[in-house]
């Protein structure tokens, strides 16, 4: 029976001229954009390579240069582009994508996209992430809005139940034909923007896949989650132009007015220091120690004593190293563990505020499905935080082995003084990125997952449960 | 006539006040709006406030060099190499800001303030440059940034079309679906005119209702006592905008279709002007000039910069003093000192440079990208909406290449300072070093959009009244003919 109303409700779609002319001008708009979106990851993509081969040919042809100018004259790291970023990319316009790392000083990415548009960035993005947590619904619901009191009005549903058709079958026999249309939507959108991709040289791996088969499960489970809403507000509200009314301003508020609430609700509870404040409390820490009692000097001098005892010599000029190196490996790691603190208390408030935006979600699934979405995607600020750590790691690498080199390499002459060796600089690999796997992704984005799953039940059950409550009369006008 | 116009107005007050509907969509747009003023405010101050900061962190500075002075040191106790009277150092502790102060309208208009720094120390020696300050989404919330703004030119852009929705979209349509349409024609002069007015209310509640939002967001933040000329073009553009868009859907309305179908319409150009448009100008914008890896300025910063450090100063030499005349080449006889100085000073200006004409290319890309998009300005805006009130503000684009171009004026003339006193040999007294701050300031930006941006405004209500009168021919001689 439900079958049946399926298709009746789905003929109805067909045979409303409005609908179908929105459905095609929005799939044909949707492919457009894919193609655009495709091809503008590719451009990003060679990009990326060309930069990482200039900052390549320039490392080679360093010359000259002691490993410690060497560590000063440092390297850049760019940041990729996941396999599934085109299908939201989430935050990463909003942050750097460059990094310089070198010694002494620890940088935070720049260079984002946004850093250079107008305020034209705030006003949305075209991907499959938006499109389908906040386009598709309202298509939706403006489709959806008249399916039960239209047939309510028109005394169709009263002959219906005085027939012996139960309201638990004609409310789903709506609901699977507007999630029909809503999967035709996301069918669409990612098998073009797969298809675009392998296209274009584009490959999947194995948990790029898994990746998308959870982006496209999160998104199915949401767009059904909207269309139980909305057929249940088209059920329970009497007349078709209140229903729509309260689906516009209910849209309104889930998609435009609380994620931005939230948002700053989240920075108020767990505020973050200022960027000058940050600067000042690393560079204190950094000179007079995480304690406040342990001076970059004190420190330097007692290292100092230490290697010449360890030496068993009195002067630095007697060592058979260079105590440059060893010194500076030091200050280094000391600045390591100021860069861990600091930075670490900065990403657990960060992690706060998300938590906030996490606790609404039960509140709003679409809260739920954006976190999910650039979760999924590898674009949200769990998977953006990787790459600055993973960064920060080959920063340390980079300039240990080149401390060590300046430590180790030479030997010191009949006047003590210490004369460096010719070093081959380009043995020294570049920075790889290592993608992080979908239970990353889980991980951090389970009550966004839980919160969807209860969205779910709820609106299956309300369906299942009230439609008793449901008026087949209309209120007349 | 003027009775029957008083009945409808009567009437149309009576439908926006009975229906709880309506009364709560207008109740939540008030709220929203100041809501959103209050945050712009709590935005604004912790700007300013970070500009106390520096500002302290600058008299810090500042005060611990001066007691070096006054003691006759010439510097820090445990530092005996270094020297606040020779210039590289004095500009090394001279550490001025050049910032960029918040304009009382910014409150009202955010726009790229949360997303770009709005300070740059000015040195000529320690690698100061446009682009040293880190974006403030890596160091912070990006996933907040991306929630977007919740200032009132959001406000006015977004929520504004769906309010004059709410109270517009059964106009007419209503009479339709209850099929007394006919009983309208018969008993008013023009249907034309009765619709007119009809939609007149609601658009003048709505456009009184954001003439209460600026005079509001003017008093909270300021804008109304210290910068009246600008909050009047901001109010002024803001009605126009509301004005604009109940002609848009006028557009719709006198298309004759019922209520529904009006409702799908207006929800369409609603999505499709403020967020479809936008979106896909930039994506399209992107494609032709997409924002890539900054490799330019990544290799003068490092690269060029080490080529010049490590080169012989004779190859740059030539063009240093053909660019200061007033300068003359020095004897072969110069003291070693005075020499190595001067060479250090001629490389710095050398980088700096490069620095000028790679940022330059930099200007030049962001502003080819934003005339891409302002090709697109009559069918999008939303965003010229938008951008008019930020370029008001000092928070557009624009605003902060200013800045740029500040910062590098700021630095080229802290150099042309310490290179004139490395020539004469002259070392830095306490009044002289003072002196080195005058290369930072605060200063505003906000100024007035260019006539382009109206211009597309005005140009878009223009073509949407004439659409209006078009669409109701159309669908008079269509009703005329099919009744």
């Amino acid at each position: 029976m439900i079958a049946r109303f399926f298709r009746l409700e789905l003929r109805a779609i067909r045979g409303d001229g409005r609908v179908v002319a929105l459905v095609a001008i929005a799939l044909a708009t949707l492919v457009v954009s894919v193609w655009i979106g495709v091809d503008n990851q590719r451009t990003t993509e060679q990009g990326r390579a060309d930069a990482v081969e200039v900052a390549r040919e320039q490392w080679d042809s360093i010359e000259n240069l002691s490993a410690h100018a060497v560590a000063h004259y440092g390297s850049f790291v760019y940041k990729p582009n996941g396999a599934l970023a085109m299908l939201d990319s989430g935050v990463m316009p909003f942050t750097g994508k460059v990094l310089r790392v070198e010694a002494h000083a620890q940088n935070p990415p720049a260079h984002s996209d946004a850093s250079s548009w107008s305020s034209l960035v705030r006003l949305g993005a075209f991907d499959a992430g938006i499109i389908l947590a906040q386009i598709i619904p309202l298509l939706l619901a403006f489709t959806a809005f008249s399916s039960v009191a239209r047939d309510r009005e028109a005394g169709l549903l009263r002959m219906l139940i005085a027939q012996g058709v139960s309201m638990r079958t004609v409310l789903w026999g709506k609901v699977l034909a507007y999630w029909s249309l809503a999967v035709l939507f996301l069918a669409t959108l990612v098998s073009a923007q797969v298809l675009f991709d392998l296209m274009s040289g584009g490959t999947y791996s194995g948990d790029s896949l898994a990746r998308l088969m959870m982006f496209s499960g999160s998104h199915a489970v949401h767009l059904l989650i909207v269309v139980l809403s909305s057929v249940w507000i088209s059920a329970r509200i009497p007349d078709a132009r209140s229903a729509l009314a309260v689906l516009t301003i209910a849209w309104l508020g889930a998609t435009v007015l609380m994620p931005r609430i939230t948002a700053q609700l989240g920075s108020q509870l767990f505020p973050l220091n200022s960027q000058i404040q940050f600067e000042d409390g690393m560079k204190e820490d950094r000179a007079q120690g995480l304690d406040g009692h342990d001076p970059a000097d004190e420190r330097r001098n007692e290292l100092l004593d230490q290697i010449l005892a360890e030496h068993g010599v009195e002067e630095v000029s007697d060592l058979p190293v260079n105590v440059g190196g060893l010194l500076m490996q030091a200050d280094e790691d000391y600045g390591n563990l100021v860069w861990d603190e600091h930075y670490g208390d900065r990403h657990e408030t960060v992690r706060n505020q998300i938590g906030v935006v996490q606790t609404a979600s039960f509140l709003n699934p679409f809260l739920a499905i954006r976190g999910l979405s650039m979760a999924f995607a590898g674009t949200d600020q769990f998977h953006d935080a990787q790459f600055q750590r993973q960064a920060e790691d080959y920063r340390r690498e980079l300039v240990l082995a080149l401390n060590d080199l300046d430590a180790q390499a030479g030997s010191r002459d009949e006047d003590g003084r210490w004369n460096r060796e010719e070093v081959d600089y380009s043995a020294i690999a570049d920075f790889r990125f290592q993608p992080q796997t979908a239970s990353f992704a889980l991980s951090h984005r389970w009550p966004e997952l839980l919160s969807l799953l209860l969205w779910l039940v709820l609106s299956v059950a309300l369906l299942t449960f009230g439609a008793n409550r449901i008026p087949i009369v209309g209120t007349g006008r | 006539m003027i009775r029957a116009m008083n009945h409808l107005l009567h009437f149309e007050w009576l439908r926006i006040t009975r229906s709880p509907m309506r009364a709560y969509a207008i109740i939540v747009f008030v709220l929203c709006g100041v809501y959103a003023i209050a945050s712009g405010v709590e935005h604004v101050k912790d700007w300013e406030q970070t500009l106390e900061e520096l500002q302290t962190r600058e008299s810090e500075r500042r005060d611990q060099a001066l007691t070096w002075f006054d003691a006759g040191l010439t510097g820090p106790e445990d530092r005996t190499y270094i020297d606040v009277s020779e210039p590289r150092w004095a500009d090394s502790y001279a550490a001025a800001y050049w910032t960029m102060k918040p304009e009382p309208l910014s409150a009202l208009a955010i726009g790229l303030s949360d997303i770009r720094g709005s300070w740059v120390s000015i040195s000529a020696t320690t690698g100061s440059q446009p682009f040293e300050t880190s974006d403030p989404g890596t160091l912070g919330n990006a996933e907040k940034l991306l929630a977007g703004n919740f200032d009132l030119v959001f406000v006015l852009a977004y929520l504004t079309p769906l309010l004059l929705l709410i109270l517009l979209f059964d106009v007419g349509g209503l009479e339709r679906d209850l099929g007394m349409m006919r009983l309208v024609r018969t008993q008013v002069a023009s249907s034309g005119v009765w619709m007119i007015r009809r939609v007149a209310l609601p658009v003048l509640v709505v456009t009184g209702l954001v003439a209460l939002l600026c005079v509001i967001g003017g008093v909270w933040s300021g804008a109304l006592g210290s910068s009246s000329s600008s909050w009047l073009i901001f109010a002024g553009t803001a009605l126009g905008y509301t004005v604009l868009w109940g002609v848009l859907f006028s557009v719709v309305l006198a298309g004759g279709a019922g209520t529904s179908t009006a409702a799908l319409w207006m929800v369409g150009l609603w999505l499709g002007i403020c967020v479809l448009v936008p979106a896909a100008v930039r994506q399209v914008v992107s494609q032709n000039h997409p924002v890539l890896f900054a490799t330019e300025l990544t290799t003068t910063l490092r690269s060029e910069r080490y080529e010049i450090l490590l080169s012989d100063v004779a190859e740059y030499e030539q063009g240093f003093y053909q660019r200061r005349p007033e300068l003359a080449r020095p004897s072969a006889a110069s003291s070693s000192d005075w020499t190595s100085g001067m060479s250090q000073f001629i490389k710095q200006a050398e980088f700096l440079k490069l620095v000028d004409e790679v940022t330059d290319s930099l200007i030049r890309d962001e502003t080819a990208r934003e005339a891409a998009v302002a090709r697109f300005g009559m069918i999008n805006p939303a965003y010229v909406f938008q951008r008019s009130l930020c370029v008001l503000a000092g928070t557009e684009s624009d605003s902060y290449r200013a800045h740029r171009n500040d910062v590098l004026s700021a630095v080229a003339a802290r150099l042309e300072t310490l290179i004139e006193a490395q020539w004469n040999e002259r070392s830095f007294d306490r009044a002289a070093f003072e002196n080195l701050f005058v290369n930072g300031a605060s200063k505003h930006y906000g100024s007035i959009e260019k006539r382009g941006g109206y211009l597309n405004l005005l140009g878009l209500l223009g073509g949407a009244v004439l659409m209006v009168f078009l669409v109701a021919s159309i669908q008079r001689k269509r009703e005329r003919k099919f009744g």
